[in-house]
């Protein structure tokens, strides 16, 4: 029987809301500075390349801030922009990095919904994200911290090992108190949710929400609407 | 004739929900570490020592200044006992906190939102006039009051660098908002700021004293936003 839910967070939970060359068009537009923008592309590509890719082990959180804020400042200056510069940065690193504050981070409408039924209907909940930072204060920002018995994060000190990793899923599965057999898994990455998952004995169920994943795993949605008709007539199937 | 509502920014329109003590007390106890709460007091002085603001019209490098805010904050994690987790405790209390990311626990006054709905639908300029660190757009728009305002001035904004009571960042929120001192008031809750400075410039001050500590220093003085509709009635065309 399936006692617990764990989530993904970011393309599962939450996304970005406006892409980051909007955002940066608004931080330009306020400060009456002219981008080049026929450099956007390569400055783009060159903008801290390595981050999603860090290695959780090793990591020390205040020397990424610094190589992301020199990354950022670097992009910006890439650029064109003289005047400005450095509050440009922070500005940008406000609205568009976890590290500061990402204001540009929104949930998706069908998220509070879903979590609000699951819980009501007993099931613990819990994330597992493969992520830099801590979650807690976005979260609890977003307002939807509450929610989680346990929120478990990749590059968090306490945990350091990320998706497909199966010690990031047991530890979570220890801190919520179910066996493997009565969790399931939802996240929108086969390779890191639905391998690392499987690895891990938890049930997998792969969400894609604009349909480009077709045929890439048998337990699929679209919308978290579909989850708890999912786990009512999926409890404790394999 | 009154065209444009000036305000102060923290106290006035927003406050921190939660204290530094409270933040570190709910941080610490997630990660399982034990806080000396007796060495509390002389690492909050030190922090603030060590990170508060530098002079706005110094040439200073904001994002160096967020480097030192972020290395000093993790001297005060250690300053209190504390040795595992350190630069993760201190990154989450900053979140939690500080101006400089954003910090959840800044929260709006209740009577903030009504007052500035009803200024601009009574056709008013309004303007954020605030001794702040970094520029006020990326957290006033998180708060949802961005867009009500035609300016947000901050002192350390490198198009500002003028601190609340100089004449020049007033100047500077007039210009920006097209009217002159004697159509403009300026409400807020610091004498030495907010009073002395829009006075200084000829703009009719009002003195915000929420919790009633300050009665008798000025004559034009509000205890909530509120107030604020009824004092400028009639007083716009």
């Amino acid at each position: 029987m399936i006692k617990a839910v764990f989530f993904d967070f970011y393309n599962t939970l939450c996304v970005w809301g406006q892409p980051l060359k909007v955002r940066l068009q608004k931080v330009a537009a306020r400060h009456q500075v002219e981008l080049d923008w026929e450099r956007y592309p390569t400055a783009r590509a060159n903008l801290y390349p390595e981050a999603s890719a860090a290695d959780p082990s090793p990591y020390n959180i205040l020397q990424v801030m610094r190589d992301i804020v020199d990354s950022y400042y670097e992009f910006i200056k890439a650029l064109g922009a003289q005047e400005h510069a450095e509050q440009m940065t922070w500005e940008l690193l406000q609205s568009e990095h976890s590290l500061f504050y990402a204001t540009n981070a929104t949930i998706y409408d069908d998220v509070v919904p879903t979590l609000e039924y699951l819980r009501d209907e007993g099931f613990k909940l819990a994330i597992i994200s493969n992520w830099d930072t801590p979650l807690d204060p976005l979260t609890e920002r977003l307002g939807i911290a509450h929610y989680f018995d346990v929120i478990v994060v990749s590059h968090d000190s306490l945990i350091r090992s990320s998706k497909p990793d199966p010690y990031i899923f047991n530890h979570t599965l220890a801190v919520v108190g179910v066996s493997a057999e009565e969790a399931v898994h939802v996240g929108d990455t086969y390779e890191t949710d639905i391998v690392g998952a499987k690895n891990a004995g938890i049930r997998p169920i792969l969400i894609d929400r604009d349909g480009t994943q077709a045929g890439r795993w048998d337990e699929t949605i679209r919308s978290f609407t579909e989850l708890p008709e999912l786990l009512s007539c999926g409890a404790g199937s394999e | 004739m009154i065209k444009a509502v000036f305000f102060d920014f923290y106290k006035t329109l927003c406050f921190h929900r939660h204290s530094l003590e409270e933040n570190l007390e709910r941080i610490a106890e997630r990660y399982g570490v034990a806080v000396n709460w007796e060495r509390f007091e002389t690492a909050q002085a030190n922090l603030f020592v060590g990170t508060s603001a530098p002079d706005p019209t110094s040439d200073y490098s904001l994002l160096e200044f967020s480097i030192t805010v972020m290395r000093r904050e993790c001297e005060f994690i250690r300053e209190v006992g504390i040795q595992e987790h350190v630069e993760q405790i201190a990154w989450e209390l900053l979140q939690s906190g500080h101006y400089l990311f954003a910090a959840n626990s800044i929260t709006l006054y209740d009577d903030a939102i009504p007052t500035l709905q009803y200024f601009r639908d009574a056709g008013f300029k309004l303007a954020i006039v605030s001794n702040w660190d970094t520029p006020l757009d990326p957290l006033t728009e998180r708060l949802g009051i961005a867009d009500y305002f035609d300016a947000i001035v901050a002192s350390h904004d490198m198009r500002v660098r003028s601190e609340k009571p100089d004449p020049h960042i007033f100047n500077y929120a007039l210009t920006a908002v097209g009217v002159s001192a004697e159509e403009a008031v300026h409400v807020g809750d610091t004498y030495g700021a907010d009073i002395v400075g829009a006075q200084g410039v000829g703009i009719r001050p009002i003195l915000l004293d929420r919790d009633s500590t300050q009665a008798g220093r000025w004559n034009e003085t509000l205890q909530s936003l509120a107030e604020l509709p009824e004092l400028l009635k009639g007083q716009k065309h």
